[in-house]
């Protein structure tokens, strides 16, 4: 599974976490909503994610004047005439196993009523219609998280929040490069299954929280001292997410490891951003093995952090090295790249074990594409640099 | 009347991205070895600038235009005190501004380098960054030739 997540953010621009997240909230049996500008790939990543558990799938873009039944589809006209009011769902999201409901909060009150049933008891009905529907995540689109009472009780309905922002300037150029990646589909993926995601949900709804639900009322007592306050039925429903992040990891008991998913659940961007901060050290001790980048990014601890530099560059040592010149130079930047993250990550007393031999592996591979400079050095004044300054004892 | 506060030291996390970094004995021969190597990088778009002293050097400059070579340490500038570099894994106990102050009290106008003792018994160390300079590759050629001459006289006398 951690193969089909990998391969399903690939190309994918600081979009991990999302397809992670579809694969935390499916586990979980809980629904995400996705808030963030339009073109930021939250479709796609969606999408991608479905792919990768071979998931039957369904996408739609909600206006104000969308009718029910371009989502749960339309009336059996041949039912009508015989006098019974059945829909035809083939092909809709009653049918779907993960859906994507863009501008979610744009869908009049018949959507959202008729989207309620279906998210809260996983049942469709509509006249004589009434179906059990097969969805494990529906994720919700959004720009942003709707101030409207009305509409804040249905976004509450959405257990998992993540809140994305165009690719920062550092990444634009892996953006543009990844650009073909995006396009083409023709690029072999590995794929779970989603009897696989289901596997886990026994499990998940079984785990044993004895262990970590002391720290998780610790967590939310640091939240609400710091003005972030989570509704009861959150609170209570984290807990789910936390035993799918276990389950996730092949464990049937929760411990301090999986208390990541907590900042997943606080409704708003800027509470989001204080709950990381408030509970940094409570979740520094936090990791996945299944979810790295999500755990990495809720707890930013440096288990997490070294977890996913090990992947990351262990993918960037293992690619085939180019015959162009210019490419290869490219990849040296990359190279060293990722070493001076390493470096700036970690003292070197304090380097993870799960990246010194990455970092080893980095090392011999930078030395050995080394490139020394043109003729010897010459002999000059004795001068220092411009600007030189003497190191002095403090 | 004067007290001395004790400087201490705490791990930050997460750790800041990097600032500028210092290298010192080889890790600076190679990094100067490294800037000279590479026509088309950082130091040919002079988007570095630096100090330097006897085996070493002291590198400012945006994260991605930093160089790596083994044995460096990275450095994040205070975001609350820019006047202030430490390594990018640390702050100090004491409020960075009151640290920023008294450095410039003792050693003049900053920006400083605060570098912690590697290991016991080892003082505090201050780099000063007030004559930071863009690095220019005739002056790191020379700086390098230098050292080089300098090590081989160590290696004779």
């Amino acid at each position: 599974m951690r193969g089909a997540l990998e391969d399903a953010a690939r190309g994918l621009v600081e979009r991990e976490v999302l397809v992670e997240l579809v694969a935390l909230a499916a586990v979980a049996r809980e629904h995400l909503l996705v808030v963030g500008p339009p073109g930021t790939a939250k479709s796609e990543a969606v999408r991608r994610a479905a792919r990768a558990f071979s998931a039957s799938y369904f996408e739609y873009l909600l206006g104000r004047f969308t009718e029910p039944s371009e989502i749960v589809g339309p009336v059996d006209l041949r039912k009508l005439r015989e006098g019974r009011v059945e829909v035809e769902t083939s092909g809709m999201l009653p049918e779907a196993e993960i859906a994507f409901l863009d501008e979610v909060f744009l869908g009049s009150t018949a959507i959202l009523n008729t989207l309620l049933g279906i998210l809260n008891e996983r049942t469709f009905r509509r006249g004589h219609t009434s179906i059990r529907v097969p969805l494990r995540v529906c994720v919700a689109a959004a720009n942003s998280v709707p101030a409207d009472e009305a509409l804040a009780a249905f976004a509450d309905r959405f257990l998992v929040r993540a809140f994305v922002e165009p690719v920062p300037d550092p990444l634009l150029e892996t953006l543009l490069e990844n650009a073909d990646t995006l396009l083409r589909d023709d690029a072999p993926r590995r794929t779970a299954s989603l009897a696989q995601l289901d596997a886990l949900a026994d499990p998940a709804r079984t785990c044993d929280l004895s262990a970590v639900r002391p720290a998780i009322a610790h967590a939310v007592r640091q939240l609400r001292a710091a003005g972030v306050t989570l509704g009861d039925r959150r609170i209570v429903k984290a807990q789910r997410l936390i035993a799918a992040a276990a389950a996730l990891d092949g464990r049937r008991t929760a411990d301090l490891r999986d208390l990541w998913p907590i900042v997943y659940v606080v409704p708003s961007l800027e509470a989001s951003a204080v709950a990381r901060e408030v509970l940094r050290e409570t979740l520094a001790a936090t990791s996945s093995a299944s979810l790295r980048f999500a755990a990495l990014d809720a707890s930013a601890g440096p288990e997490a952090r070294a977890s996913v530099l090990a992947t990351a560059t262990a993918a960037l040592l293992d690619a085939p090295v180019p015959e162009e010149s210019a490419l290869r130079a490219q990849l040296r930047a990359r190279l060293e790249g990722a070493a001076r993250a390493i470096d700036a990550a970690f003292a070197p007393d304090a380097l993870p074990a799960q990246l010194a031999g990455v970092r080893e592996r980095l090392r011999a591979r930078i030395g050995a594409e080394d490139v020394r400079p043109e003729g010897p050095a010459e002999a000059g004044t004795a001068a220092d640099m411009p600007g030189g300054g003497e190191a002095a004892q403090a | 009347m004067s007290e001395r506060l004790p400087l201490g030291w705490y791990r930050v996390e997460p750790p800041p991205p990097p600032d500028g970094l210092v290298a010192e004995g080889a890790a600076a021969f190679a990094l100067a070895a490294r800037l000279l190597a590479d026509p088309t990088g950082a130091l040919a778009r002079s988007e570095l600038r630096g100090v330097s002293g006897p085996a070493l050097l002291v590198v400012v400059g945006a994260s991605d235009a930093l160089p790596w070579v083994d044995g460096l340490c990275y450095l994040a500038r205070v975001s609350s005190t820019p006047g202030l570099y430490v390594p990018t894994w640390i702050g100090t106990t004491q409020p960075p501004s009151l640290v920023a102050a008294a450095l410039v009290r003792v050693y003049g106008d900053g920006p400083h380098v605060l570098l912690p003792p590697l290991i016991d018994g080892d003082t505090t160390r201050v780099l000063s960054l007030a004559d930071a300079r863009p690095i220019a590759r005739e002056t790191l050629t020379r700086w390098l030739a230098e050292q080089c001459a300098a090590n081989v006289a160590e290696g004779l006398a």
